[in-house]
């Protein structure tokens, strides 16, 4: 695997699951603030 | 669940007859989503499906590699997302008047009689889609059922795994042509044997012309055979051959151990090879006829209706609550046994190499552009009004723009991350990066049914490991398949008055009966005809419609309030624009591309073969005939509760 694939694969990899965890704890810290 | 929980998400009724619309409205208590957690993965399970481990690593690889994600990523923020809010906001809005499917809705937005037959596309087009879907996703069972039993254990070449597809899908004979290299006049022809279909017997026909022009013809059967079991059926050692032939080999009668590099003639006069006819004929020994997949149909389809039946908290929450977690443990295994196993053809870091490693030059190709685009159309479900009647069931005041993301996060997780890890690198790592080119371009299928049994056989553990991979194929497709089929039953309920049991009974029927011509013609066209219509340019011209309808009928500015109406999280500012404008004009293009590129010659029936084009003509009076009896339904409802309110 070349260095790029290397950037490509983290850059896309950390964009997913930033977006994932942040919608999830968001979503925890709505339904948490609700109660 | 907490007393809180359950008042966050008490069932939706309507609130004010005068602000009801559509035929009026039932005062029977609609389903809602028993938790927020639920609603996220039956949502998230409505997006993950077959595409997310198929077709995406396919897709990627064959699209620029790493390159791929940044059209990838920009078509989902510009497409994905702002659809995605859209519809969970449309669903919402209709849920709040005691509606859960586009004919009312769209009736709501712009009340002339005919928006309510331009919505009923948020119903048939669904449940067209469903009708095949099914299908292809009993495949994964019968997969996964073969992988623990040692079905096709033993076949451990793509072609004869083909093959095996095959005759799974009824196709019981195999016919082809061998070619001839042409040259001068010889005593001796040697063909590369690159027919093997798998085991069995094998019926030659060969012609060749001698100097004088005379005909030179015969007949005769080999076999080939790696375990011969007690039921191996011999070939016949009687055989037409001509005076001109001294030998051939495979000869009559023979029974091979494994396949031969090529099939040699010898004459005693010399022939011309430019004449050559050599046909090979091969009867399909894994299956006869269309049993095991009408079984396994079956079966796969009694589970849908047993789930459609429960209804949303007890059928299709309960299913996504176990379905979801199990499908990303499963990848989760199967990714990292993957990437730990010892190297073939390959390493494991070439695997992902190949589907990462960004060709930059790519991003000048606009279908490069165009396929991130579809991809990201059809693996977060949306413009199938699935969405929209999942979010019906939605309480008034529940958020859905934060709701709404995290279930296309979600869905980007499992395609990206795991989708990406398992097969593209398993297939790099046993055929090597030239066979998987060919692979990700011959498409999905011959990946998920053809190449990873192969691959499985070859690992300790395969069996098991088979069965997770079909297994979470079939997970993440019933998730889907339910959700396709949901809109029409909630129609009927909503509209009609239907009791629940007697909706599911008639959708059950009209999917059972539609779905047999899409088994039985499947080689000749029936399913790719559909899932064109139904399944590509059909999504993409109602995805326009609905944006049409919502953001400038309706109007974008309550548009913008609908979706923030108890929002957790503000969408930025821009979305506003986007969706406006960008987000129209993206899949306005798609449509127009997609109807450009494949529409005309599909609607032509352009190279179709004549023996098909009936059968393509059935699936369009199937379309045509589902369409029309829901429009005649919806008339039906209007007719008998009212039009809507001035």
């Amino acid at each position: 695997m070349l260095f790029s694939g290397w950037v490509f694969m983290s850059l896309s990899w950390v964009l997913v699951v930033s977006l994932t965890a942040y919608c999830f704890y968001k979503t925890l810290q709505a339904d948490g603030s609700k109660k | 669940m907490s007393e809180e929980n359950k008042e966050v998400l008490k069932p939706v009724m309507p609130e004010d007859e005068n602000e009801s619309f559509g035929p009026g409205v039932s005062h029977t208590p609609r389903e809602t989503w028993g938790s927020k957690i639920g609603l996220i993965l039956a949502m998230a399970g409505n997006a993950v499906g077959l595409g997310n481990f198929l077709r995406f690593p396919c897709k990627a690889a064959a699209n620029g590699g790493g390159a791929f994600m940044i059209p990838y990523f920009i078509a989902f923020v510009f497409l994905g997302i702002p659809l995605m809010w859209i519809e969970w906001a449309l669903g919402r809005f209709g849920g709040r008047h005691g509606h859960g499917t586009l004919p009312a809705i769209f009736n709501r937005i712009w009340k002339n009689p005919v928006s309510k037959y331009i919505g009923a596309l948020g119903i048939v087009l669904p449940l067209l889609i469903v009708t095949y879907y099914n299908y292809i996703e009993s495949w994964t069972l019968a997969y996964g059922y073969f992988s623990v039993s040692g079905k096709y254990s033993g076949i451990h070449e793509r072609q004869a795994m083909e093959t095996f597809l095959e005759g799974y899908t009824g196709r019981t004979k195999k016919e082809s042509v061998m070619a001839v290299p042409a040259g001068p006049a010889t005593a001796e022809i040697s063909v590369a044997f690159d027919k093997y279909y798998g085991d069995g017997v094998y019926r030659m026909n060969f012609e060749f012309r001698d100097a004088n022009d005379k005909a030179v013809a015969g007949a005769s059967e080999f076999a080939i055979y790696r375990e011969p079991g007690p039921n191996t059926i011999l070939p016949s050692k009687t055989a037409t051959l001509p005076e001109q032939l001294e030998s051939v080999y495979p000869g009559p009668g023979d029974t091979l151990a494994s396949r031969p590099e090529t099939v040699t003639f010898k004459f005693r006069t010399p022939v011309k090879p430019e004449t050559a006819k050599i046909g090979l004929g091969w009867g399909n020994n894994y299956f006869n006829g269309y049993g095991a997949a009408l079984l396994f149909f079956v079966i796969t389809f009694a589970i849908n209706i047993v789930v459609l039946y429960k209804g949303v908290e007890s059928g299709i929450e309960a299913l996504a609550k176990v379905a979801m977690p199990t499908l990303v443990i499963f990848a989760i295994i199967l990714a990292i046994r993957v990437l730990t196993l010892a190297p073939v053809k390959a390493g494991a870091l070439d695997g992902l190499g190949f589907i990462w490693n960004p060709d930059l030059s790519m991003l000048g190709s606009a279908g490069v552009w165009l396929a991130a685009a579809g991809q990201i159309f059809f693996t977060l479900s949306i413009c199938t009004g699935a969405i929209q009647t999942y979010a019906s069931f939605v309480k008034d005041s529940e958020d859905i723009v934060l709701t709404g993301l995290t279930t296309a996060a979600t869905n980007e997780f499992c395609e990206v991350i795991l989708g990406g890890t398992i097969a593209i690198p398993a297939s790099v790592m046993f055929f090597g990066a030239a066979e998987t080119a060919e692979i990700a371009k011959s498409g999905a299928f011959n990946l998920g049914f053809s190449s990873m049994p192969v691959i499985f056989q070859q690992i300790p553990l395969g069996s098991v490991l088979g069965a997770m991979w079909f297994g979470l194929l079939f997970f993440a497709g019933i998730t889907s398949s339910v959700a396709l089929a949901y809109p029409a039953i909630v129609f009927l309920k909503d509209e009609l008055d239907y009791t629940h049991a007697r909706a599911v009974t008639l959708v059950a029927s009209i999917l059972f009966v539609s779905a047999l011509p899409v088994i039985f013609f499947f080689d000749r066209g029936f399913l790719d005809e559909m899932d064109f219509w139904a399944g590509t340019f059909g999504l993409a011209m109602f995805g326009f419609v609905e944006l049409v309808f919502f953001c400038w009928i309706y109007g974008m500015d309550n548009a913008w309030d609908e979706m923030h109406h108890g929002h957790a999280m503000k969408i930025p500012k821009v979305f506003y624009y986007i969706m406006k404008y960008l987000t129209p004009a993206f899949i306005l293009a798609l449509m127009i591309i997609w109807g450009y590129q494949d529409g005309i010659g599909i609607l032509t029936m352009n190279g179709v073969p004549a023996e098909n084009a009936p059968v393509l003509w059935g699936a369009r009076l199937l379309m045509a005939a589902i369409t029309l009896f829901f429009c005649y339904l919806i008339k039906k409802a209007w007719d008998k509760k009212g039009q809507v309110h001035a």
